[in-house]
């Protein structure tokens, strides 16, 4: 008998796919690569005036879903600093994250995720993984199942 | 209250009951089983006609079952009172790939299949042959269909798909169908319309999609624990949509109880309520139970017995048995919700089927 399962049977109607295109969710964002430096910018100055909060939020509000990889790898170093910094000033990051809104605290999983996964986030392996288990512990396991199927990555 | 029947080891992906709640369909395999509900579910006939597993099961408002497999067919099994068994009609599905999805149209006269082959397959019944024909809903589906709904109408059709979006259709079938009433899903309607195409921001893929009891509104529960509603307001002006995050493992199927409560569970294991119009989680069914039921067993303890169970305690340093699935009655991914005679019924991969009064 032939082996039907290897039958690409995809073939026979290759118009109806959906492209690359088509899976991008649509964001309202009119956020320009400006925007993003200046961004950057006021997180490092909240981090210097030791304004921790005000910084993490603003960083996790603007996520450059919409930029490509090298524009998101620098925005990925500037969440790291943040968050290196946070943890560094604070021996408790709980009450950080409590004053987090939901969405705030899923883009936080997401770049926990993605800093874990670059050369410097797992140098400091240990500190990520803090503010993991804080921020599970108080937001369930609900974030991590949308970093998981969230189109919009970072 | 809720009362646990383990059917199966293998997984229940669907479960059905005809509308007087008397006759269950459960899913079992590449098989369906029937089950006589009266105080205990007893089986009472099988039906073989699939070689892949069955996907989903549906009882007609007249009794007709309906069954769709992964072996791209569907079968329409009908009581023959002469043989005395269910005696299977064939159904012209032409599709190329899985058949995941089929629910019966609120009147029975017509029925749909969703498919991985991107297709929605809008099926009614050809006299003259003695089969099933299906017309195809396409455009612009360009994923897997996991679930659809019908419109108490008869004719709009609501579809989730793999690409996170759910689109609502007209199924209208001339010389079948009676033009039906506009609606806030709009007033014309031929066949394969789109009324309505919503997605929310993350775009997780679609587990289950339903209509409101009135209509005019259709709620879907996605791969990224959410659960979104969503109000059309006609012509011309933006829906209303009401997208809530949980902190939940995702819900697989959800099902309307009330004008302004549904019930959703999944991955979770438990049923929980959420109620409009923010949609927020109001109750988690299963926990309540039990948190009366110990009330209950406090209340009727007597001193001499409360100061055995301390003794015990502290003797062998027991501790009352801690539940490791937050008090679900299911032990693994609930996969369908049913409402059969005010009750809410669930069945999931653990093989049980569990009936809740909510």
């Amino acid at each position: 008998m032939e082996d039907w399962r290897r039958i690409d049977i995809d073939a026979l109607e290759a118009d109806n796919f959906l492209t690359k295109e088509e899976l991008v969710p649509s964001i309202d964002s009119n956020l320009s690569l400006q925007d993003i430096s200046n961004i950057i910018n006021e997180c490092r100055n909240y981090l210097t005036k030791g304004k921790f909060l005000e910084s993490l939020q603003l960083g996790l509000d603007n996520p450059p879903y919409l930029f490509d990889q090298s524009v998101k790898d620098q925005y990925n170093e500037l969440m790291f600093e943040v968050l290196c910094s946070i943890k560094n000033n604070n021996n408790d990051v709980s009450p950080i994250i409590k004053n987090l809104s939901t969405k705030q605290q899923d883009v936080l999983i997401k770049y926990l995720y993605k800093i874990m996964n670059t050369s410097y986030g797992s140098k400091q392996g240990g500190l990520m993984l803090v503010w993991f288990e804080k921020t599970i512990e108080i937001t369930g396991l609900g974030p991590i199942i949308r970093f998981m199927s969230d189109r919009r990555t970072v | 209250m809720s009362i646990t029947y383990k059917l199966s080891n293998k997984p229940i992906h669907d479960h059905s009951y005809s509308p007087d709640g008397s006759i269950m369909a459960i899913t079992k395999e590449n098989i369906v089983e029937i089950y006589q509900v009266s105080s205990k579910p007893t089986l009472i006939t099988t039906l073989k006609g699939h070689d892949k597993t069955v996907a989903s099961v549906d009882i007609s408002i007249d009794g007709k079952i309906l069954t769709c497999s992964q072996d791209r067919n569907a079968l329409v099994w009908d009581w023959d009172q002469s043989k005395n068994e269910y005696v299977p009609t064939l159904v012209l599905l032409r599709i190329n790939r899985s058949a995941n999805y089929c629910r019966w149209s609120p009147n029975g006269s017509k029925f749909a299949v969703a498919s991985s082959d991107r297709i929605v397959a809008v099926c009614y019944y050809e006299e003259e042959n003695n089969w099933w024909v299906s017309k195809h809903l396409k455009k612009p589906i360009k994923s897997t269909i996991t679930s659809l709904d019908w419109h108490p109408n008869n004719v709009l059709l609501a579809t989730g798909s793999t690409d996170g979006h759910v689109r609502v259709f007209s199924s209208f079938i001339k010389g079948l169908d009676e033009k039906p009433e506009g609606s806030v899903w709009g007033t014309k309607l031929p066949f394969q319309t789109l009324c309505g195409d919503f997605t929310n921001e993350t775009g997780g893929w679609v587990h289950d999609v339903k209509f409101s009891l009135d209509g005019d509104s259709v709620g879907f529960v996605s791969h990224d624990s959410s659960l979104t509603i969503v109000s059309p307001q006609g012509e011309g002006v933006p829906p209303v949509f009401v997208n809530t995050f949980t902190s939940h493992l995702p819900f697989k199927a959800l099902s309307f109880i009330g004008p302004n409560s549904v019930v959703v569970s999944g991955h979770n294991l438990n049923l929980l309520v959420f109620e409009g119009p923010n949609w927020q989680q109001t109750r988690v069914v299963d926990q309540t139970v039990k948190a009366v039921a110990k009330v209950d067993e406090d209340e009727e303890i007597s001193s001499h017995d409360a100061l055995n169970m301390f003794r015990q305690l502290d003797l062998k340093g027991r501790v009352k048995e801690k539940s490791t699935n937050g008090g679900a009655d299911h032990t693994n991914t609930v996969e369908s919700i049913r409402i059969v005679n005010g009750k809410v019924s669930t069945s999931g991969i653990d093989g049980k089927v569990v009936i809740f009064s909510v």
